[in-house]
């Protein structure tokens, strides 16, 4: 026996003794602070629940709360509309006065005008469109090639973004 | 056992690291994640405050009070609950009022709320389509009809040719419960 531990490298093997036992009480350690924290946790998720049952019984009944959720959606309503009648006559004043618009589409989610429109010869057509790649307010998204028509017209169109210097 | 004294070393690094990997390192990863947790709920906890302040505080202002008062206003622009016979009864007025027939429409009630503000209740969606020929005339009168209507009604596409056959569609709102 005395041979045994005689036999043993103690300097050696001491350290590596230590940091297992520092491994083992650190693990002991969080082991014991995951227990509180998970105890914890379901005191909380019980205390959250029995407030949410209470508030969401309370937000519904309130008037107060009711009320001023009506006052608060009808401004941010008012704030996200475009008007159409402002979009439509902005538009007409933009655009020349030899273009003939055959179908307008406003799209408010996409900000964005889709026209079909006519123009008598091809100057107009480059002038047009000179003329609308040069606005500020206006940005050409796509375009379909200009056909000449069996009525002489040149038949196009394109679809614009609303930028927002166009509600100025 | 010579053996075995000379392997000792070896067998307790496999040990440290044994245990580092397979005990010490998911319990540090649990800890973390219950950690996180534990914020999580904490700040849910304190939003849940606030938003019992809130109602407090709401209870308690003269300006809501008043607003509750004259509730009735405040039901014409964004009511309660859909009252589709009165959002139907605008567009009778608004067709009269520019010479139009109007033809009926389906009102669509979206179940997905639409939040505007994430602190107050949302609001819900009627869309419907509206059919009218229009001309250079009764265009803007018709679409500013819509757009200054008392019951709040948003026009989110528009078709207008130039034969004057117009196709709007619209979206009215009312205060959601939840």
């Amino acid at each position: 026996m005395e041979n045994w531990r005689n036999l043993i490298p103690w300097g050696l093997v001491a350290p590596f003794l230590i940091i297992i036992l520092i491994e083992y009480g650190l693990s002991f350690g969080i082991n014991f602070y995951n227990q509180r924290l998970n105890q914890q946790i379901s005191e909380l998720e019980a205390k959250i629940k029995q407030k949410e049952e209470t508030t969401k019984g309370g937000l519904e009944t309130n008037e107060a709360f009711k009320v001023f959720s009506q006052v608060v959606n009808i401004v941010e309503i008012l704030k996200n509309r475009k008007s159409l009648s402002f979009i439509i006559n902005k538009f007409n004043q933009l655009m020349p006065k030899f273009l003939m618009i055959k179908e307008f589409h406003y799209d408010a989610d996409r900000q964005e005008i889709k026209i079909t429109a006519m123009v008598s010869n091809w100057q107009d057509y480059l002038r047009f469109h000179k003329y609308v790649s040069s606005l500020q307010v206006l940005e050409i998204k796509e375009m379909t090639s200009p056909k000449l028509e069996e009525n002489n017209l040149i038949n196009f169109s394109m679809v614009f973004l609303l930028k927002p210097g166009f509600y100025q | 056992m010579n053996i075995i004294i000379k392997l000792l070393p070896i067998i307790l690094i496999i040990v440290i690291f044994y245990l580092l990997i397979y005990n010490l390192y998911p319990q540090y990863k649990e800890l973390i994640n219950l950690t996180k947790k534990l914020n999580e709920l904490q700040n849910k906890e304190k939003e849940i405050n606030a938003l019992e302040k809130l109602i407090q505080s709401l209870s308690q202002n003269p300006n809501i009070q008043q607003l509750i008062t004259n509730k009735e206003t405040l039901n014409l622009w964004l009511p309660q609950k859909p009252e589709i016979e009165v959002l139907l009864a605008y567009l009778v007025g608004i067709y009269q009022i520019n010479n139009l027939t109007f033809k009926g429409t389906d009102f669509k009630l979206i179940e997905e709320p639409k939040i505007y503000n994430s602190t107050v209740l949302p609001v819900k969606i009627i869309s419907y389509n509206l059919e009218a020929k229009l001309n250079n005339t009764n265009l803007i009168s018709f679409i500013e009809a819509l757009e200054k209507n008392t019951r709040l009604m948003v026009i989110k596409k528009a078709d207008i040719d130039s034969k004057g056959e117009a196709r709007f569609e619209v979206e009215s709102y009312y205060l959601s419960e939840k």
